[in-house]
């Protein structure tokens, strides 16, 4: 079935979006349908956590030491629901991002055999000279849903862009700004 | 001149404008910017009302390095970050007068920046008008072509960053202040031939020349603005003015290459070298320089810039968002060295094309954009053309009028749509 152009527009500069070259990388991952989560057990997990526990979006900032790899446990999240995961870094840290993945895991402090818990994980290693003086480096992790092709914190500013657009339109239809540069 | 007009209309886009960015909503999809402002800002003045809902959205993309590199005092902390001007960063400091306050700093930066992109917008009005004094146009049209050259200047395809912290304005307003010097100072007599008084030897060789090095040190891709002086010794020397063509362009392009030289290989080589290792190791005849310049080999080693090195799939959309700005900057070569030859438009076009060749085969192509912002050269041919299809009051439009249809309409969307995708920390940068 053909998608509607808008949607298709959409889907096209969120992907553009998640292949950015800046101080972003994104993945997106499908939480397997037999996913079950042990709630008991979230305390005891060693890993940094990012809950989305009543929401469908979270974001929170991690100190990761640069050249290793880190580890986020996600909570929260829904079996058979796609998320969007989404690491920034502020352009005054020069680091480089590598390996950004995704593992489902059996839980290590569960008993319950199906109980799995799903890890966003990257490698963070310094790109400089001089070499940078510091051994972490914040960088803000978010999740997102994804709704109908698109991460749930795209909404506001796509919905933006497009009445920007249509307002745009209707005031070079109501005022031919071309003829009028032309006759001025 | 209708001065009044032309500020009018820019302080209406630009307020158009921040309107844009204010009601952007405030989650961005970079979320990089709060981390720069917890390193940099208090937290108190992070959050207050109009930082949260304007400033804030303003320190997006190349803005951060500016903004760091004035605070830190004009110096860049890391290697990488000399890629952007530092006489930006430092002219900003300058106008802090002392008080390096994160805000205070943001928001004289984007006075300034403001500042010059209006004087920048006056000074391409004075360039247009006397460019074209030379090409029979009678007055009228000459401040008709002037008064719309303007106003694609103002909303051009670059409007968006301009609201930031950007270099591009000071260097647009060095390079057509030089211009303007030149023209100022060059005159052709009745056989087409380039000829200097020598009476005007300081505005062709000071002042023009300050202003080229200037806008050179400020964007290094103004190197380009040196092909002034090429053009200018070749003419001269066919007419065999060797005095003229050794007092002026020869000594105007030889200071801009010693500078060149200086600032792109001497001066990082006594900074870095040797500890540096890399770059210091491909010495020119064990001379205290590198074979390749500074801002060539930051900008290959941190960000993969290189010969067709962005020609690949995922740059598609990069090469679409900057399609319209290639095809009208080409066409303007075309048509004024074709359909309307101007004998003093001639460096231009070749300036013109040069930039074109680098930018599609050896840069993020994308930021064309942004960085033709020196060049009139599209500008003037579409102003040209609108002039000429108003005169005309031809309703068909054929050819060259169809594409600048497509542009200014182009622009109309483009430049609201810029403004609130870098209000939301989204590409294209």
């Amino acid at each position: 079935m053909r998608s509607p152009p808008l949607q298709s527009l959409i889907i096209a500069l969120v992907f553009f979006c998640s292949h950015v070259v800046a101080n972003t990388e994104s993945i997106m991952f499908q939480v397997p349908d037999g996913f079950s989560e042990d709630k008991e057990a979230w305390r005891k997990s060693g890993l940094p956590i990012l809950s989305l526990t009543g929401s469908n979006r979270a974001i929170d900032k991690f100190d990761v030491p640069v050249d290793s790899r880190y580890e986020v446990e996600i909570q929260g999240i829904h079996a058979g629901d796609t998320y969007q995961a989404k690491i920034c870094w502020t352009a005054a840290n020069p680091i480089n991002i590598h390996t950004m993945g995704y593992m489902v895991q059996k839980s290590s402090v569960s008993s319950r055999e199906k109980d799995l818990r799903l890890i966003v994980h990257f490698e963070v290693s310094a790109n400089s000279y001089p070499a940078l003086k510091y051994s972490t480096v914040p960088i803000n992790v978010s999740v997102a849903a994804v709704r109908m092709g698109i991460p749930v914190d795209l909404y506001a500013t796509i919905l933006y862009i497009a009445l920007l657009m249509v307002a745009v339109y209707f005031v070079n239809s109501r005022y031919d700004l071309y003829t009028r540069l032309k006759t001025c | 001149m209708k001065v009044g007009q032309l500020a009018g209309f820019f302080v209406v886009v630009k307020a158009l404008q921040f309107l844009i960015v204010f009601s952007t909503p405030v989650i961005q999809f970079d979320t990089s910017t709060r981390l720069f402002l917890e390193q940099l800002a208090k937290k108190d003045d992070i959050a207050s009302w109009w930082n949260a809902r304007f400033w804030n959205k303003i320190v997006s993309w190349d803005a951060v390095f500016f903004l760091k590199t004035a605070i830190r005092g004009g110096v860049s902390e890391f290697e990488h970050e000399h890629a952007f001007s530092q006489l930006w960063s430092r002219f900003i400091m300058v106008a802090c007068r002392g008080n390096l306050d994160f805000y205070h700093v943001l928001k004289t930066a984007v006075v300034l920046e403001n500042c010059l992109l209006l004087c920048a917008t006056l000074l391409l009005y004075l360039l247009t008008v006397k460019s074209f004094e030379a090409n029979a146009l009678k007055s009228h049209h000459r401040h008709h072509l002037a008064q719309k050259t303007a106003i694609l200047f103002i909303s051009s395809s670059a409007s968006g960053y301009f609201l930031s912290v950007y270099s591009e304005p000071l260097s647009a307003f060095l390079a057509f202040l030089g211009m303007l010097f030149r023209e100022y100072a060059i005159f052709y007599d009745a056989y087409g031939n380039l000829s200097v008084s020598w009476i005007k030897w300081p505005l062709y060789s000071l002042a023009s020349t300050f202003c080229f090095t200037l806008a050179f040190i400020n964007r290094p891709n103004c190197i380009l603005l040196g092909l002034y002086y090429v053009n200018d010794l070749v003419k001269l020397l066919k007419t065999k003015s060797f005095g003229k063509a050794f007092f002026m362009p020869f000594i105007s392009g030889f200071c801009m290459f010693c500078f060149f030289v200086h600032h792109q290989y001497y001066e990082p080589y006594q900074t870095f070298c040797p500890e540096r290792g890399a770059w210091c190791l491909k010495q020119i005849l064990n001379l205290p320089l590198s074979h390749q310049s500074f801002y060539a080999f930051i900008q290959s080693h941190y960000w993969n810039v290189g010969f067709l090195r962005y020609w690949s799939p995922n740059n598609i959309p990069n090469f679409i968002f900057a399609l319209p700005t290639i095809i009208v900057l080409w066409y303007s070569t075309v048509y004024f060295s074709h359909q309307y030859p101007c004998s003093n438009l001639k460096p231009l076009v070749l300036l013109t094309r040069i930039f074109l060749i680098i930018l599609i085969f050896f840069a993020h192509t994308q930021v064309i954009n942004r960085v033709s912002s020196f060049i009139p050269l599209h500008l003037w041919y579409v102003a040209d053309r609108l002039n000429k299809l108003n005169v005309a009051k031809d309703a068909d439009l054929k050819g060259d009028d169809k594409l600048i249809r497509f542009y200014v309409v182009w622009l109309i969307f483009w430049a609201p749509l810029q403004t609130a995708l870098f209000a939301s920390f989204l590409p294209p940068a």
